[in-house]
């Protein structure tokens, strides 16, 4: 019964923190506006006063907690799955070289092809690194997890080289708006920046939802997986295909956030044992708790916008310093 | 049954077999062990079965059907395994290890349904094992890790099933307690096993057929008693033994 509450509770608390995350901001608006204003828009009334308080939530706040959500879900979706498929709880979203990938589109985006949207172009090349680490491992004949780690090296070794040749070439202004990037924001958050996120998580989302209870028996290693019944290296590419997509489409809209897609997973694990029936929906659902907690921080505690990356980072790691002095044995296997 | 005709296996690139030319049957209510010194093939043998590796020359034949003809779920239903050694990364209770052996059974987007949980529980009770199966499984002894996977097997729910060493990392007691309740449960519902053992006398004393394995040819197979003896002990281990006969038991000690 107690576990019950408590699963519930960790299932709402996205919206929770969400709802909360509405009535704080650097604009300060009254709950009873806020309240009143978004019933309005909700309702299709218009009511008289709305004006600047409905736009900065309607169309600031609401799509930037939105998003936010939504990237923290599809980033420890992600890593949950990817920890499952590489057999290691160290395991991030980004160890195929995804990050590499969507750093070099970003940069050539802003340093040389400026009419390509960013979006578009960390989108592809976060999934041609990752495509490009399936091909590298598959030509040392079976695709094996130790080539995938390599091969993910290599190309995310590749992708920086090309991303630090085009941030020594590039002006100081450029510049400063590739690093930014690399930080990882929400503030350039809009409405359609919020359906690019969702549909992705969506595609890889509903996947790694009905085949999650797979995993189980994929992380017991390729032998024994293939003897339970589970052709190894189709599911694993469908696995890392869908996480990919995931990682990809977040990465497109926020830039590079760390963190979140190693501890959430982690987390949940300490939280609610490592069954992917259970560990898959909880760790979607706490990672855009953590995000949307995350980036309220970022663009409240100071009078400018900090990059949500650092965020995550820096509470982040104390957590996990004191969830490890806790008892981490739990969750790794010894 | 597991039929195996003219076997040849090699690695990749490598000029020398592995596996030459085995040729044997393992019928239902039978607990076939193999017998052979480390590196004498038994473990690639294994993964020849299940389909892990290809066979260069010859055929295996699982229930009738030659295993080249069959699908990853096709094998998984006929033919389970008890793999060597064992250590997950994730804590995974032993129910949820045992459930796993449901895999073959249900649908790719779909998860176990209530008959699943249920015949996983039946497996468990079946070995005894049903009191560990909220505990951790990378944190029970041995002997009942061993149990909870061969409870997999019976979950898994098909006619044949792979041990290798299971009784390997174990203390006298398990060893005996393991074999005693594996030869039980192949005779009672009618099972093919095959297993690798490295004690001649754990063979003697629970085995319905033998193998003997050397540099990947096998040099005899058929009744414990015929197959095991001074001669073929001596080739095979390169051990002068002795057999002690008391109460109508035969134990094998080796000379000292």
């Amino acid at each position: 019964m107690n576990r019950k509450l408590i699963l519930i509770g960790l299932g709402f608390s996205p919206m929770c923190l969400g709802l909360l995350a509405l009535f704080w901001g650097a604009y300060a608006i009254s709950p009873a506006a806020v309240v009143n204003s978004l019933l309005s828009k909700v309702l299709f009334i218009n009511s008289p006063d709305a004006g600047a308080e409905l736009s900065i939530l309607w169309d600031v706040r609401l799509p930037r907690i939105i998003l936010s959500g939504v990237v923290g879900a599809a980033l420890s979706g992600a890593g949950v799955t990817l920890q499952g498929i590489f057999r290691n709880p160290l395991v991030d979203p980004f160890i195929l070289g995804l990050s590499a990938g969507a750093a070099f589109g970003c940069a050539l985006s802003v340093a040389i092809f400026p009419h390509i949207p960013v979006q578009a172009a960390a989108f592809l090349f976060s999934l041609a690194a990752s495509f490009g680490t399936y091909i590298l491992a598959r030509s040392q004949g079976n695709v094996s997890r130790l080539h995938l780690v390599l091969a993910g090296i290599v190309v995310s070794a590749f992708f920086s080289a090309l991303v630090s040749i085009l941030k020594f070439l590039v002006d100081p202004h450029k510049l400063a708006s590739i690093v930014y990037w690399l930080l990882g924001s929400f503030s350039l958050a809009d409405w359609p920046s919020v359906g690019i996120a969702s549909i992705g998580l969506a595609i890889a989302g509903i996947p790694l939802l009905l085949m999650r209870w797979r995993l189980n028996a994929l992380s017991m290693g390729e032998e024994e997986a293939l003897t339970l019944g589970i052709p190894v290296e189709r599911e694993r590419f469908l696995f890392i295909g869908a996480a990919s997509i995931a990682v990809g489409s977040a990465v497109s809209v926020s830039g590079i956030i760390g963190w979140v897609g190693l501890m959430v997973p982690h987390l949940t694990r300490m939280l609610l044992g490592p069954d992917h029936r259970l560990l898959m929906p909880f760790s979607l659902a706490l990672g855009a708790a953590f995000m949307i907690f995350a980036d309220t921080l970022a663009r409240n505690i100071t009078s400018f916008d900090i990059p949500v990356g650092i965020i995550t980072t820096l509470s982040g790691t104390p957590f996990f310093v004191y969830l490890m002095k806790r008892g981490v044995g739990q969750s790794w296997g010894k | 049954m597991i039929e195996v005709k003219g076997l040849t296996f090699a690695h990749k690139g490598a000029a020398e077999p592995v596996l030459r030319d085995i040729g044997f049957r393992a019928d239902s209510a039978e607990v076939t062990a193999v017998l052979g010194p480390n590196g004498s093939g038994k473990t690639t043998l294994f993964q020849c079965l299940l389909g892990v590796w290809k066979a260069k020359e010859g055929e295996v034949r699982l229930s009738g059907r030659p295993i080249g003809a069959l699908t990853r779920i096709e094998i998984a239903r006929r033919l389970s395994s008890v793999p060597q050694e064992h250590d997950p990364p994730f804590p995974y209770s032993c129910f949820d290890i045992v459930l796993m052996g449901r895999t073959a059974h249900i649908g790719v987007f779909s998860s176990p349904a209530r008959k699943d949980r249920a015949l996983s529980r039946e497996a468990m009770k079946a070995l005894g094992v049903d009191h560990l199966a909220a505990r951790p499984y990378t944190q029970v002894s041995g002997g009942e890790r061993q149990m909870v996977l061969i409870a997999r097997c019976l979950a898994q729910d098909v006619p044949a099933m792979l041990l290798d060493e299971p009784t390997a990392h174990l203390d006298f007691r398990n060893q005996i307690t393991i074999l005693k309740r594996v030869k039980e449960i192949v005779h009672e519902k009618n099972l093919v096993a095959l297993m690798n053992l490295h004690d001649p006398n754990m063979a003697l004393l629970f085995a319905d057929k033998v193998l003997l394995l050397k540099d990947g040819r096998l040099l005899a197979q058929g009744k414990p008693h015929e197959v095991i003896t001074r001669k073929s002990l001596l080739e095979v281990y390169g051990l002068e033994v002795e057999f002690i006969s008391e109460n109508g038991f035969r134990m094998i000690c080796p000379k000292i």
